[in-house]
């Protein structure tokens, strides 16, 4: 009997924030690397905070399903890349409404040279080489992150080394 | 390690922006779940009220000639004619603040009255309460020259709403002089203060001083007897749309948005009602504009006295959710009974049938799980030939 209502208060208490799920833990561990994952696939911090923050909002909302996903940081990623491009397609459609062309903020000078050597890279490229490099996934959850198969991953890896060449020769 | 490696290490160890707190990140998760209720709240009961609504204003268009003025943008040609029946449907919805009394002021006022507005075009508040004076004052007067599209400031809570400046507007009344000031830009300078855009006129500044002494905006003051501090309903309606998209909705009385910003100007409408102008618009016969009438001499919004009508959380048992669809049916019978023979103004459009029909959903829609019946009307009318 003892046991269960402990058990019961530990749930209770989880649910009710007052024990760690672990999510603490896990989110102050990827958060400063998903912004940069976000903001050298995007090339715009504004962009890559807001989507990165919305899909950790999103993770913590749904933590008991996420925390069981062999790749939560790969969900979080590709959640908050979702949002990017929505919110990229409604600046886009504003900008044509108002006729105008919003300044977005200038990228931290630290984060322009890295920017400066990927631009060049096609958008799949540009996921692949962040999620392999900094965010530091395997090949079969950048698959599943990106929902293509392994080998695709590989191939599309092999061409963005190529391309960036010197800055990844000693891999 | 790689220089790519490296340099991105370097990214991460010394952060680029910082990282929200827990509560942050429940606050921003409540938000969005209060937005999406909103909009699947009263959707289905009302989804069939807003087709046939629209079909009636399309069936009018043809018959009808309107012409928009010219100086608006095409967009705003709906805010600035959201039928009556629309206003009447949405009614005085809960989460809508009534507006107050101006103290030692009697609530009518005699001849010409002003309608004054101070806000900024950072704020986010204030492109929710410009939407609402829009679609209110538009029943009093006629606005042209609204083309100064603004976003509100991308930094603010609620960043990026769409709406416009007041500066450079002209409107024209019989009834309303209208007075709107945009304080600031949303254009920070060196010093991290928004540029200065325009200043307050004297009365202004002697009504801000005595009605708000905090200086918060959006602050409406209508013919000294009323005033509104703040957005009269929470912006969030208007996250992630686009003023196309805003205008489209305003005449749709089950979105989200006319909830807001036509509940908001229902209150707005009420208050201008009450002014002694001689001959008063048609809207002011309304039954949105009488409650609202009644409402504001009361201080208490309807909604909150008779107790709002809340979707119940999916996972409720069947027999909150036959509860709620019982109290649903109630509120659409009333609906449909407020509609027949009546007129819209705008279309002249006549409702000469309304009829309330049910259905038990076979699966979920729309956060509504299996099992439950919906209601919905289907309205007939007759529109006047050219």
């Amino acid at each position: 009997m003892y046991e269960e209502d402990a058990a019961r208060e530990w749930v209770q208490g989880t649910v009710a924030g007052r024990f760690d799920d672990g999510f603490e833990a896990w989110y102050g561990a990827e958060h400063d690397r998903l912004i940069a994952a976000l903001v050298l696939t995007t090339g715009d911090i504004e962009l890559a905070t807001d989507g990165v923050d919305e899909a950790f909002s999103r993770a913590l909302e749904k933590w008991e399903r996420v925390r069981l996903m062999d790749s939560p940081t790969g969900w979080v990623y590709r959640v908050a890349l979702n949002r990017v491009r929505r919110v990229a397609r409604r600046r886009s459609a504003e900008q044509i409404l108002l006729r105008r062309i919003p300044p977005s903020a200038p990228l931290p000078s630290r984060a322009t040279s890295l920017w400066s050597r990927v631009v060049d890279l096609s958008e799949r490229q540009r996921e692949v080489i962040v999620l392999r490099y900094v965010i530091d996934l395997k090949e079969s959850e950048i698959a599943e992150a990106l929902g293509v198969s392994r080998g695709t991953v590989s191939s599309t890896l092999h061409e963005a080394r190529k391309r960036l060449g010197r800055m990844l020769d000693e891999e | 390690m790689s220089e790519f490696t490296r340099l991105a290490q370097a990214l991460i160890d010394e952060p680029l922006r910082p990282r929200p707190t827990r509560e942050s990140l429940q606050l921003r998760s409540a938000r969005r779940q209060r937005l999406h209720q909103r909009t699947t709240s009263f959707f289905v009961a009302l989804a069939l009220v807003a087709g046939t609504t629209l079909v009636l204003v399309n069936r009018a268009s043809q018959n009808v000639s309107i012409t928009p003025p010219v100086q608006l943008a095409s967009y705003f040609v709906s805010a600035t004619n959201v039928p009556d029946f629309t206003l009447d449907t949405v009614g005085l919805p809960a989460g809508v603040a009534v507006p107050g009394k101006v103290p030692g002021h009697a609530p009518t006022v005699s001849g010409r009255f002003t309608v004054s507005y101070v806000g900024a075009r950072y704020c986010p508040y204030c492109a929710l309460q410009r939407w609402a004076l829009l679609v209110a004052l538009s029943k009093f007067g006629t606005f042209t020259h609204l083309d100064r599209e603004i976003l509100s400031s991308s930094s603010d809570v609620f960043p990026h709403l769409a709406s416009w400046s007041f500066q450079g507007a002209r409107y024209s009344s019989s009834a309303v002089r209208f007075l709107p000031v945009e304080l600031t830009s949303t254009v920070m300078n060196a010093h991290g203060q928004y540029a200065v855009l325009g200043r307050l006129g004297h009365a202004q500044r002697h009504a801000m001083s005595r009605l708000d002494p905090q200086g918060e905006i959006p602050f409406v003051e209508i013919g000294g007897a009323y005033y509104t501090l703040g957005a009269s309903a929470s912006p969030a309606v208007l996250e992630g749309l686009s003023v196309q998209q805003i205008g489209d909705q305003l005449v749709n009385p089950a979105s989200a948005v006319a909830l807001a910003v036509d509940g908001a100007a229902n209150y707005l409408i009420g208050a201008m009602c009450q002014a002694d102008t001689g001959q008063k618009p048609n809207i002011c016969t309304s039954t949105a504009a009488i409650d609202s009438q009644e409402a504001l001499a009361t201080g208490v919004s309807p909604a909150t006295s008779s107790g709002a009508l809340v979707q119940p959380p999916f996972s409720a048992p069947l027999s909150v959710w036959k509860r709620w669809s019982d109290e649903m049916h109630v509120i659409v019978l009333r609906g449909a009974a407020s509609m027949l023979h009546t007129r819209d103004g705008s279309t002249g459009c006549t409702i000469t049938n309304a009829n309330v029909t049910g259905r038990v959903l076979t699966k979920p829609l729309l956060g509504i799980p299996a099992g439950v019946e919906i209601w919905a009307i289907s309205l007939q009318g007759v529109c006047p030939h050219p």
